[in-house]
């Protein structure tokens, strides 16, 4: 029981509480639960890839970074507490408001839809042999108390395991399941599928919210037919349906399903909050993460992000073509901004790969 | 310059196919862009953005021959550059068209209708996630195949210092992710690429390399029931401790 109230706290608590931590500061996404959750993983994320790296450059062990980790993440959600004392009323009503205007029909379809995936992924077995460097990492850093120390087959490692000290989701597996009491395995091969799978979908659903101005219905349809795609995603081995589905608890899956999608609703709450700190922090956080769950986070990150950089700074120029000559110099201004800020966002992102580089011996 | 962009354009386009196979999802995909773009009003500037114009300058960046120069080096040489077609926005793209056009039906049934008629030409462009080649039935919690589970509860049971196992291969990549303190003597070849005395192993052929099995600290050894041994692993002081219908389990007596 404890251990079930434990993955309540971990897997649904925790993030809310750390997401309101910033969406406090927003307008619309204020009150969102949906949102909060999702910025509170990626807060989980960025904390855990900021520590690590040093941790397991200065030879720590797995403990003393998982209890700075939690200091910190217990200490945010203290915070979180403190300064959305006055809003959990709020949120509260606003959820009941929302069940209240929720089209039943759309409502029910993709619940039983998101439910039979979940309990197929939750109760079966799928056999994917790299588990045996993604899962049994995470074995290795929670029952030896180490940190990137052992290889796979359990001698000391001779060479620096660049690659995987650059994106350490194994340890935050064992993060996970130290605090949760359960297994890594159990927690990467149960929990992780059926919680990131969620997130995927709460994602979608916030970005037909945005697609479709709002429009619960849409939205609500819209999902139901990316699920449907999911589904039927098993179109060959690498589609990244196929990824979200069979092995979502490795950090590519959620790198590719999750976090690169999710930058497209969190640029575009960016773009509509005016660039605004508490925004760019949402998006530097998520970018930050980005590189916690696999080492292609550290291009497919940034390349989303100018992507959505390039398609908006046009929009704003295309815009603002035909306006007055005081409208244009604004529009150049916006551009200017939204490239810098974006820019600055692929810090992270940029300085690990640099690092990785370096460590690699790509550059000397 | 010519060469290089033709030949990383023939392995991108290589790299593609193997990403969508038949392809008819990436059309899907197409075509719901070349819709939207039709069918969105110049005042839904944001959908215009997101389904339209970014999945066309997402497409340039990746399919594209100076990018793929630029990452070859982070990406094994090329070879998982295909885990950049991940950034292409399919799904979004695709289910925005299919909800713009059941909006555009009039009556509850027509909607139904044409929802269902989507799901059929979703269901035969793409393919069933969940099949028996996917997903299986397990009776442990950690999902690890149940005969090799309970092989490896089995050595971890036991009380011995510094447990080290030889195995064969298709129990390798389960072993560590259940109990990291045990030990085992090769690590997992995604490319298959064993030495040769784990091949040998595969077929029973062990005698050759008991020595060095024994000089390397082993001391469990799991053998696959269907293998006949050239040894019998009793002549080196081993027990049997666990059996089931695939495994047999050997410990090095103290």
């Amino acid at each position: 029981m404890t251990k079930i109230l434990l993955c309540f706290l971990w897997f649904i608590f925790i993030p809310i509480l750390l997401g309101m931590n910033i969406t406090h500061f927003m307008k619309k996404e204020k009150n969102n639960l949906f949102y909060s959750i999702l910025i509170g993983y990626f807060t989980e994320f960025a904390i855990f890839q900021l520590f690590t790296i040093p941790f397991t450059y200065l030879n720590k062990s797995f403990n003393s970074l998982y209890n700075v980790c939690i200091e910190i993440i217990f200490l945010l959600c203290i915070i979180s507490i403190i300064i959305n004392r006055n809003e959990f009323k709020n949120v509260f009503v606003d959820i009941k408001n929302n069940i209240k205007n929720t089209p039943k029909l759309l409502t029910l379809a993709c619940f039983i839809i998101i439910f039979i995936q979940c309990f197929v992924v939750f109760k079966y077995m799928h056999i994917d042999e790299d588990d045996s460097n993604f899962v049994a990492k995470a074995t290795i850093s929670l029952q030896t108390n180490t940190l990137y120390v052992y290889s796979d087959t359990g001698t000391v490692n001779s060479t620096f395991p660049v690659r995987y000290v650059f994106s350490p989701f194994p340890v935050y597996t064992a993060a996970v399941a130290k605090f949760t009491d359960y297994h890594p395995t159990a927690i990467a091969h149960t929990a992780f599928s059926v919680m990131i799978l969620i997130l995927i979908y709460i994602n979608f659903y916030l970005l037909g919210m945005k697609l479709f101005n709002d429009n619960k219905k849409d939205a609500l349809l819209f999902l139901f037919f990316v699920n449907v795609i999911y589904i039927f995603g098993d179109i060959t081995f690498h589609s990244n349906f196929r990824f979200a589905l069979v092995r979502l608890w490795q950090g590519k899956a959620v790198l590719g399903n999750l976090i690169i999608p999710s930058l497209i609703v969190i640029y575009d709450s960016f773009v509509q909050g005016d660039t605004k700190l508490p925004y760019w922090i949402c998006l530097l956080i998520t970018m930050w993460s980005a590189c916690l769950v696999s080492t292609m986070g550290l291009a497919l990150a940034p390349l989303m992000l100018g992507g959505l950089t390039i398609v908006h700074c046009f929009r704003i120029l295309n815009f603002n073509r035909k306006s007055k000559k005081g409208d244009f110099t604004k529009a150049i201004l916006s551009f200017v901004n939204l490239g810098f800020k974006s820019l600055i966002c692929c810090a992270p992102n940029v300085l690990y790969a640099i690092m990785y580089a370096i460590k690699k011996g790509a550059i000397k | 310059m010519i060469d290089l962009v033709s030949k990383n354009m023939e392995r991108i386009i290589k790299l593609f196919t193997d990403y969508y196979g038949n392809y008819t999802y990436f059309v899907l995909f197409l075509v719901a862009i070349a819709i939207n773009y039709a069918i969105i009003k110049k005042d839904e500037k944001k959908a215009q953005n997101l389904v339209v114009f970014l999945p066309l300058v997402l497409m340039l960046i990746v399919i594209n021959p100076f990018v793929f120069e630029f990452v070859k080096p982070f990406t094994d040489k090329g070879y998982v550059y295909w885990r950049f077609f991940w950034i292409l926005p399919l799904a979004p793209t695709m289910a925005y068209l299919f909800t713009k056009m059941v909006n555009e039906k009039k009556g509850f049934f027509s909607k139904v209708i044409l929802t269902i008629f989507i799901i059929v030409i979703i269901g035969f462009s793409g393919k069933f996630m969940f099949t028996e080649n996917n997903y299986q039935k397990v009776n442990n919690y950690y999902k690890i195949p149940d005969d090799i589970y309970s092989c490896i509860a089995s050595i971890s049971a036991q009380e011995k210092d510094n447990k080290k196992a030889m195995i064969p291969i298709s129990v390798v990549p389960w072993v560590r992710q259940y109990d990291a303190t045990i030990s085992i003597e090769y690590n997992r070849s995604p490319s298959g690429n064993y030495s040769r005395f784990v091949w040998d192993y595969e077929v029973g052929k062990v005698n050759e390399y008991m020595k060095k099995y024994l000089d390397d600290k082993c001391n469990f050894f799991v053998l696959n029931k269907s293998v006949q041994y050239d040894i019998s692993f009793e002549d080196y002081n081993c027990e049997r401790i666990y059996e089931n219908d695939s495994y047999i389990v050997y410990m090095l007596k103290d």
